[in-house]
């Protein structure tokens, strides 16, 4: 069964009176453990796909079915505590809560509800991120102390300590220099193999869309490839089952 | 519980040093001013009250009412061992005692008259005389003369008498014959003080004499406590150690908290009412006298009140703007944590955390600087004789505030700032996440 299934997605902003189809019908799967790129040039929809699959949008119309259940209709009480115990979010811009130095930005999400880790192994895991992270040494620093590769790393840390099933994180590297992006995207790649979490990461940086196991590219809010592991996938039902097999 | 989300609201507020000290040092001003109304207010009652009970001679009074032969009612105490018998089997302490009769009379020197209220006490023995008022002319040692009377400076200028001259006092007998008396002015008092300016001290045997008591006799007994809180206890105490030794009592209906029922309402009512023969007392408290005085306290506290919400109406459409712009400032915050897990009803709660402990902390530092106002006032001292001693306490200004007084002042800043802070809060929480992750700023 896949993680992620998107069922003929579409999405409309309302700019006014003027319809902005920003996700013109869209259906894909995503395989569990996978590290997957959803590549595109800037407009061609990309945060609007992640944020659909975050469960922080909605779509127009369509269904997204995330880990075997179904999103469409619940509340936003339903959806904020799902996205809590099943998702990951790396931001571009970091998005750490500046008030909270690094240790307790990863704490952060484990106070928010009920989550996998015992209380008693928080300290432990959270230390565990960190080194895993690099930033040892930057456990008390506010995020303002820290540079962008660094902040994108508590980000990453953040992401992981509830142990979701799917991390999320659009367009992590738009923010840092191409080393530091590589950096990063190494990182989350390690992280993928090690713990087996699924990553989707969008992108439109061409040299950082090929490590990904599958790439779903974009444009113009369709579909244009869907690779996975080097072969196309063609029509989604089927393709997926073929590639089970 | 969850604690996470009140230490960054508390964190919040620190983040914005100028904006929050503007706000919170609002909110410390008002309620400075408003506590300071509130302490001024609840120590009010208190001096007026002690004041008062020297002007009048003690805290709780005896009175006796009986009818004459002609059916015209007097004030007298005729016998007054049965009152003794009463005051000690209550059981109670007593500081001092002091027996008064009163008369109005016409003062005549050399063509000019005055009409004043004399009041007769046992001049040579009374230590409130020495310690209330001071004297512009004259000596504490005439007060010995049997005929002596003390004027006030106001009353001896227009009268134009000096210590010596014998002034003349037309007045009418307890059963109204008119009549007159010669008195030899022993002392002039300091017209500021407001004892000096109103009363009118002569010695009480002489004018029992005149007015036609006996030489026991007198209208009412004042009764000094060493402490102002017991009067209702004694007086209560009193009227029941009265009772049970068979006296004639007038109904203690005064006791009414709200100042209904003043002891001179009940006088005009009692008027109506049936005669009795023999004495009938009224046992009273000088706070019964002062029921209005409570009013005026009343009047403060609603005063305080109504400031305490305009003032803050205009500083709670502050606070609601600077929440409004700290929601737009951090938005992409709330949209992360919204993100993350955080709860609409949270993301709400967090705000309202925020102004929460911006209102104590205000409030908190508004009563402390008004403590030290206070204290710095009561440094102050006054003249004793200033106009202004009938609210001092021993020439000081004093104040009293009421704990729970303070704790309602806190308890209204903290609503009406939660209710100034919920809209944006609102908005806060309202913000569809996707939204506030998008708005770059
Ligand atoms: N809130 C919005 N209102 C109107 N149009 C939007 C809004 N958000 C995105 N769009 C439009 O939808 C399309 C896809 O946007 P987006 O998903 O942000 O693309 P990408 O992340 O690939 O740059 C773009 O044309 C963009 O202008
Ligand atoms: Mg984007």
């Amino acid at each position: 069964m896949p993680i992620i299934e998107l069922r003929n997605v579409k999405k409309d902003y309302f700019l006014g009176k003027v319809i902005v189809p920003a996700i013109k019908g869209v259906s894909f799967s995503i395989e569990r453990g996978d590290f997957v790129s959803i590549a595109g040039p800037s407009g061609s929809g990309k945060s609007t796909i992640l944020n659909m699959i975050g469960l922080i949008d909605i779509p127009t119309s369509g269904e997204v079915i995330i880990d075997g259940k179904n999103t469409k209709g619940m509340s936003d009480q339903e959806l904020t505590r799902f996205r809590h115990e099943v998702l990951g979010f790396i931001f571009q811009s970091f998005n750490l809560i500046p008030v909270l130095n690094v240790w307790e930005n990863i704490e952060f999400p484990l106070l928010l509800g009920k989550t996998r880790i015992p209380k008693n192994e928080w300290k432990e895991w959270i230390d565990f991120l960190i080194d895993e992270v690099g930033l040892g040494d930057w456990r008390n620093h506010k995020p303002n102390e820290l540079s962008g590769g660094q902040r994108q790393r508590v980000a990453i840390a953040r992401a992981l300590v509830t142990k979701p099933s799917i991390v999320l994180a659009d367009e992590p590297t738009a923010n840092l220099d191409s080393a530091t992006g590589e950096q990063i995207i190494d990182l989350m790649k390690k992280i993928n193999r090690e713990i087996e979490t699924t990553f989707i990461f969008s992108t439109h940086d061409a040299k950082i869309v090929n490590i990904a196991d599958h790439i779903i590219r974009l444009r113009d809010g369709t579909i244009i490839e869907n690779r996975r592991n080097g072969e196309d996938i063609i029509e989604e039902g089927a393709a997926v089952a073929s590639v089970e097999e | 519980m969850n604690t996470v989300l009140p230490r960054i609201a508390a964190r919040n507020l620190l983040r914005q040093k100028k904006r929050s000290t503007l706000l919170a040092g609002a909110i410390a001003f008002g309620i400075m001013i408003v506590t300071l109304i509130n302490g001024f207010a609840g120590s009010f009652i208190q001096n007026v009250s002690e004041n008062f009970a020297y002007l009048m001679g003690g805290h709780v009074f005896i009175s006796g009412s009986e009818y004459t032969e002609s059916g015209r009612r007097i004030s007298v105490i005729r016998d007054d061992s049965i009152i003794m018998q009463a005051l000690s089997e209550s059981g109670q302490k007593w500081s001092s005692l002091q027996k008064t009769s009163e008369t109005t009379a016409t003062l005549i020197f050399e063509g000019k008259s005055i009409s004043q209220n004399l009041t007769g006490i046992d001049l040579a023995h009374s230590a409130m005389l020495k310690e209330r008022l001071a004297l512009v002319s004259g000596s504490w040692d005439n007060l010995a003369w049997p005929n002596a009377i003390i004027l006030s400076q106001s009353v001896a200028k227009k009268l134009n008498v000096l210590p010596g001259d014998t002034v003349v006092a037309q007045f009418q007998t307890v059963t109204g014959q008119n009549n007159v008396g010669e008195f030899r002015l022993a002392a002039v008092t300091v017209d500021s003080s407001f004892i000096g300016s109103i009363m009118t001290y002569v010695q009480l045997d002489y004018l029992n004499s005149l007015i036609g008591l006996g030489k026991n006799e007198y209208m009412s007994l004042g009764i000094m406590l060493d402490n102002l809180e017991r009067s209702d206890a004694f007086a209560t105490s009193l009227y029941t150690s009265m009772k049970g030794m068979g006296l004639q009592l007038f109904e203690r209906s005064t006791q009414d908290e709200n100042g209904a029922m003043t002891p001179f309402q009940a006088m005009i009512g009692s008027q109506n009412s049936e005669e009795w023969t023999g004495t009938q007392y009224r046992v009273f408290t000088v706070d019964d006298v002062l029921a209005q005085a409570k009013q005026i306290v009343v009047a403060l506290d609603t005063a305080s009140v109504a400031i305490l919400i305009v003032l803050f109406a205009i500083v709670m459409i502050g606070i609601s703007n600077s929440f409004r712009m700290a929601m737009y400032e951090r938005i992409r915050e709330i949209g992360t944590m919204r993100a993350v897990g955080v709860q609409r009803n949270e993301i709400r709660s967090m705000f309202l955390y925020e102004a929460l402990f911006l209102a104590l902390a205000g409030a908190v530092v508004g009563i402390i600087l008004a403590l030290v106002v206070m204290a710095i006032l009561g440094l102050i001292t006054f003249d004793p004789q200033s106009p202004v001693f009938l609210i001092l306490k021993r020439g000081h200004l004093s104040f009293y505030l009421p704990p729970l007084r303070a704790l309602g002042n806190i308890a209204i800043i903290a609503v009406l700032t939660l209710v100034a802070v919920y809209a944006p809060a609102n908005a806060a929480a309202k913000m569809p996440p996707a939204e506030a992750l998008r708005t770059v700023k």
